[in-house]
Order: C-alpha cells, then sequence, then structure tokens
C-alpha cells in the first residue's frame, strides 16, 4: 500500500489517526474562537487582502460601466465586470471630511463628530483600519486624508501612514510635498494618483516578499485626491476630452459660461472660466485616477493575489453639475448623495459583472472590511455589512437611513436632517427652505417636491416616524 | 484756506441718471437670466444665457468704465464718479447679503459679502478700472486742452493695486490660498 505523504514526510496510519484528532480538536477550538485567531497568512482567503480605493467627490454616473458617454474608466470597468457594482450607495452626510470618518468609523457623523470640514477629527472612534490592525493585519493608509485638526493623527497602529497636509490636506496635484511615517518628504512622481499608487504597491510587495512565516493579511487603504478641483491632470490625458459634447451629459440648461456661478454657488478663482470646461477638466482627472487603478490591478495579478485580495473602489461624495442650478456635493440630491462602489472579491460573488440595488452606505465600509476579516463588528457601528448581500444578490437589505448636515460656511445650503427609504425621500432644513419630499420611485430627478400635497401628506407621517428613529 | 469736504445734494444730480441707468441694465439682466430658463428650445436657450451672461459680467464688473466718464463729464466731483461707481457693486451685494442671509446669520452674511472671491472681483476690479477711466477721461481733457499731462500716479497706483489684489485672491494657487485664508479667517471669528 502507498504511504501517504504531508511535506513530503511519510505518514503511517497513526499519524492519520493522531492528526485528524488533532483537526478535530482545532475545528472545536475554532468554533469557540474568532476566525482571526487562526489565520497564518495572506493565501488565507478567509483572512483576504484588502485594498479600498477611495475617489474624491466621484459622480456615481461618471464612469465608463455606469454608461457614461465619453469617459474613459478601464480600471473601474474591469472592477465592475469581476465584481459586484452596488448602484445604490449614499453618503450619510454629504461633505467630504465627515463622510471620510463614516468610511474609517462605520459611523454617523453625529456619532463620531466630524460634522462638517471645520470640525476637528477627535480621534474618539475607533477606524477599522486599527480593528484590523491588532486583529492581525499589515495596514496602510496613503493619500488623502482631509479631516480638520492639526496635521496628521497619531495613528501608530499602522504600518506605513503617507499622506499630505499642504493647503489643509487637499494636496495638490502636482508635486505634493508627501508626509511618509510622520516626516515630510518630496514628491517622487510629478502627479498625485502615481505617486500615491507607488506606495500602495511598495506596501503591496514589501508583504508579499516577507518570508511566509512573517506574512499577514494587509490593507490597504488608497484614498486619492481626482476629482476635487482646481482639476488638473497630467501629460496625456489632459485635454483628452476637449472634443467631447459635455451637454450629453450635463443638463439642458447649463450653458456654459455663466452656470456654476450663479444660484448660490460658491466659486473659487479656478471656477472662472466655462463651466462646459472645468466638466472636462474634471473627467480628466477620474481617468487619470483611473490609469493608476489599471496599474495597481495589474500589479495584484502578477503577484498572485487576484484570488485572495478584495479590490474596492468607492467615492466620499458624488458631484452636481448643474442639475436643479447647483454645483457641489452639499445639497440632499441624489446626484451629490449617491456614491460609486464596487466591490470585487471573486470567491464570494455568484455573478461577477452584476449589480446590487440594496441601499448601500459609506458608514457600511467599515463593518464590511471587518467581515471580510473575520472581525467581530463592533456595536458602535452603526453601518451593515455588505457582504451577505455580495453572496446573495436577492437579500432585502435596509428599509431607510438617515441624511444628516451641518452647514458649512461658506457654502449655503443650510444644516438639515432627513431620511431616505427605497422610495421616498424627506428632508428638513434648519432654515431658509421648505422640507422636501419626493417619490424617487415616480420621480427619480427630484423635480416634484411632495411636501404640503395630498400624496405627501399621505407619506409624510410615516417618513417622520423614521426619522425620529434613526436621529435617535 | 479751508476746504469743505461734505457733499451737497446737488453734487449727486450728475450721477442719479447714469448709476440708475447701470443698476437698472442689471436688473433687468439678472431677472431676464432667469425667466431665460422658461425657454425649451434649449439651443436657443443657451446662446441667449451666454449672451446674457456677457452682459452681466459687463455690467457688474466693467460699469465703472462707463458710468466713471459721464458721470464725470456731466459736471461730478471726481469723488461723486467715484461713488457713483460703487453704486452697483453695493446693489450686487445687498442681493448677496439678503441671499445669503436665509442661510446663515447676518454676521455670516456680512463676512460673505466682504470676503467671497466673487465679491473682491467686483469691488477691487472696480478700483483698477476707476483708474483706466481716469485715465480716458484725461485724455480727453487732454484733446480739449484743458489740462497738459495725461498719466498721473493715483490712476496709475488704482490699476497696480487692483491687479495685484486680484492676483492673490483669484489666480495664485488658482484661487485656493485666497480660499483657504478666508476659511482660517471665518474659523477664527465664527468658530
Amino acid at each position: 500500500m502507498k504511504k501517504k505523504t504531508i511535506n513530503n514526510k511519510e505518514i503511517g496510519r497513526r499519524d492519520l489517526i493522531k492528526l485528524a484528532g488533532s483537526a478535530a480538536t482545532l475545528g472545536m477550538l475554532k468554533s469557540a474562537f474568532p476566525d482571526f485567531l487562526f489565520a497564518s497568512s495572506a493565501k488565507d482567503v478567509r483572512r483576504p487582502n484588502i485594498v479600498y480605493i477611495l475617489g474624491d467627490n466621484h459622480n456615481a454616473d461618471t464612469i465608463g460601466y455606469a454608461g457614461h458617454p465619453f469617459i474613459k474608466t478601464p480600471g473601474m470597468d474591469r472592477l465592475a465586470r469581476e465584481g459586484v457594482v452596488f448602484e445604490q450607495t449614499y453618503n450619510t452626510t454629504s461633505l467630504c471630511s465627515p463622510s471620510r470618518a463614516s468610511i474609517l468609523t462605520g459611523q454617523y457623523a453625529h456619532n463620531h463628530g466630524v460634522k462638517n470640514n471645520h470640525t476637528p477629527w477627535t480621534g474618539q472612534s475607533t477606524t477599522f483600519l486599527e480593528h484590523l490592525s491588532r486583529s492581525g493585519y499589515a495596514t496602510a493608509f496613503i493619500g488623502k486624508w482631509h479631516m480638520p485638526g492639526e496635521g496628521l493623527p497619531e495613528m501608530p497602529f499602522l504600518d506605513l501612514f503617507v499622506s499630505y497636509t499642504y493647503r489643509e490636506g487637499q494636496g495638490a496635484y502636482f508635486n505634493c510635498p508627501m508626509v511618509v511615517n510622520g516626516k515630510e518628504v518630496p514628491s517622487r512622481k510629478p502627479y498625485i494618483t502615481e505617486e500615491i499608487n507607488d506606495y500602495a504597491i511598495e506596501f503591496m510587495e514589501q508583504q508579499v516578499n516577507k518570508p511566509e512565516v512573517e506574512q499577514k493579511p494587509f490593507c490597504v487603504y488608497l484614498s486619492h485626491r481626482p476629482g476635487h478641483p482646481p482639476f488638473q491632470s497630467p501629460e496625456g490625458i489632459s485635454g483628452m476630452y476637449d472634443e467631447e459634447d459635455v451637454m450629453k451629459v450635463l443638463p439642458p440648461h447649463a450653458d456654459s459660461m455663466w452656470y456654476g456661478k450663479t444660484k448660490g454657488n460658491v466659486f473659487q478663482g479656478i471656477m472662472m472660466g466655462s463651466y462646459h470646461n472645468q466638466y472636462r477638466r474634471y473627467c480628466e482627472t477620474l481617468t487619470a485616477m483611473d490609469r493608476d487603478i489599471v496599474t495597481l490591478l495589474n500589479k495584484i495579478d502578477e503577484l498572485g493575489l487576484r484570488d485572495n485580495t478584495v479590490v474596492i473602489y468607492m467615492g466620499d461624495n458624488g458631484m452636481q453639475w448643474g442639475t436643479h442650478d447647483r454645483h457641489g456635493i452639499r445639497e440632499p440630491y441624489e446626484e451629490s448623495a449617491r456614491l460609486p462602489l464596487v466591490i470585487r472579491a471573486p470567491w464570494l460573488v455568484p455573478d461577477p459583472g452584476m449589480s446590487r440595488r440594496q441601499l448601500s452606505l459609506n458608514i457600511d465600509i467599515a463593518p464590511t472590511m471587518l467581515d471580510f476579516a473575520g472581525v467581530p463588528i463592533p456595536r458602535e457601528m452603526d453601518g451593515q455589512s455588505l457582504v451577505p448581500i455580495l453572496k446573495n444578490g436577492n437579500l432585502q437589505g435596509r428599509e431607510a437611513f438617515l441624511m444628516e448636515y451641518w452647514r458649512y460656511y461658506p457654502e449655503n445650503t443650510p444644516s438639515y436632517v432627513g431620511v431616505r427609504t427605497r422610495r421616498h425621500k424627506y428632508i428638513r432644513f434648519e432654515r431658509g427652505r421648505d422640507p422636501w419630499l419626493f417619490d424617487l420611485e415616480n420621480d427619480p430627478g427630484e423635480m416634484n417636491n411632495l411636501y404640503g400635497t395630498p400624496t405627501g401628506n399621505a407619506v409624510l407621517p410615516q417618513m417622520k416616524e423614521l426619522l425620529a428613529q434613526l436621529n435617535r | 484756506m479751508e476746504h469743505n469736504t461734505s457733499i451737497r445734494k446737488s453734487d449727486w444730480k450728475p450721477a442719479v441718471v447714469p448709476v440708475s441707468v447701470a443698476v437698472g441694465i442689471w436688473l433687468f439682466l439678472h431677472f431676464l437670466y432667469e425667466i431665460l430658463g422658461l425657454i425649451e428650445n434649449v439651443s436657443l436657450y443657451r446662446n441667449l444665457a451666454s449672451i446674457n451672461w456677457i452682459l452681466l459680467v459687463i455690467s457688474v464688473g466693467f460699469s465703472a468704465l462707463v458710468v466713471y466718464p459721464v458721470v464725470f463729464f456731466r459736471g461730478a466731483s471726481k469723488r461723486i464718479c467715484i461713488l457713483a461707481v460703487f453704486a452697483l457693486p453695493m446693489a450686487w451685494s445687498v442681493k448677496e447679503f439678503i441671499r445669503v442671509s436665509a442661510t446663515v446669520t447676518i454676521a455670516e452674511s456680512l463676512f460673505y459679502v466682504l470676503f467671497t472671491p466673487v465679491q473682491i472681483l467686483v469691488f477691487v476690479g472696480q478700483v483698477g478700472l476707476i483708474g483706466v477711466a481716469d485715465i480716458y477721461c484725461r485724455i480727453r481733457l487732454k484733446q480739449r486742452k484743458e489740462i497738459s499731462r495725461v498719466m498721473g500716479p493715483v490712476p496709475l497706483s488704482a490699476i497696480f493695486l487692483s491687479v495685484l489684489i486680484l492676483y492673490f485672491v483669484l489666480i495664485r494657487g488658482g484661487g485656493y490660498d485666497f480660499h483657504l485664508a478666508v476659511k482660517m479667517i471665518y474659523r477664527s471669528l465664527f468658530l
């Protein structure tokens, strides 16, 4: 009889019985402890690597896979083909810093405390990166931090912290000075997306090249600057959309010059000039970022990590380009609040290339990360893991969520609080405006405010009740 | 000899009609822009809106080039000419103040009309244009042989100062540096 071998060593029947006994004991132990205690290497799919890519002010429809008429985003399109697009993803506070804090902590802004771009990050809430780090992940934060406070926060649990403080953390598209693990260093690459992409690739390579016994699963949080103004893109991309007819995308009344500078839209110096060209430049920055996403995905393939690495692309806010006479990210319209979200996790998704219509949120990212890693989700997190929906597109998902916003000078959107259900949106402003009530099923463009109408009055009590529940 | 620095009611007379016309044109174009949104033919709308935009920019941003010489040659003093030029930007600011105060406090609204780049563009722009308009008036006076020298330090300084401020507000760092500076001042005052 041919003897069985393990690691090229011959083993007998007695050895096999011992091994089976050990395996059974280990199995019992595993059921009693969290999964992560048993993970040993990055190749273990139950402890996948995670690469989370965050865009800035990325309108959810300004992507190739979403049917945009001219923007080129082959990287994101590839993710959509190989993963799942969450079509109904929203931020809970439509502004940069609160949304970023919500992504990191899994909490609504009224819980994590970063209410607008003036209120500082206090570190009082724990980020998912810290949870992952404690559970044995190698973690890296690379790119835009952009939360108010004195410089960058102390995050000693990170294995790599690359960011920038230039221009209140907004950085610059070209030659942006970087802060690497607390030390200011010059930019190595001229364009910001290439610069931070390189740091991400180097971090992944370092993890893979470690001796097997030292290897840990890793999580890279890669936070990009496109499409934040002032829009600038690198050579080869700059000007590539000059000939495109932007009126295929912008609303009919978005005339080329005056638009975006009236109707109470605050603008900076750079926002002078053609609104149409501003939109073209915006698209170019997104394409520049996508070029680096392509590079990153290729590197994941090259390193043999594709089948045990979750890749996520998401935006922190949407972006309103002239709809409802508004330009920006703050109004509680769909264009501002809806985010692009695509998740690739080949071993989990039975139907790659499909989409999910369940309501998903920025506050779902942190619990989803922990769920991927087998880390228990703390009760402090307001969001829910998207992993069950990834696995099964027929699940119902949440019924409603809270929308909240604290006015942010100099923008003139008043503070508001509201509730969004699968069908309706109800928003109550602090001052200066009547409430909004939209039926998004029959009026997806939010053109017909039902507040004060008989139809609206029929729905309103239920919406108020939901709002009270969520806002408790 | 003591100069009388107060302005008499009759001193304003040369400015009343030009200022009223300038403000009237701006108001007309402003409301026209709102009404244009009702046009359903997109191509027609965009053409009209673009023309309207150019006229609006001229009326708000460049009115000094017309108001100053007209008021000057109607016999007003330079002080009245300068005040007349700022009437339209003031009207614009009042409109902005009313609009913004629907959302923020009165103090913040005041801060807004004083420090928003577009407000500064309008006001500081007028300073430079007053310099240009004054040089134009002096050229005309010289042609009439009423004065001998066109260029003077005051109008040239006004132009230089205006360009310098606008550079820092709108051009340096793509306008973002000034935007951040204003936010910093805002935070120190209001938070």
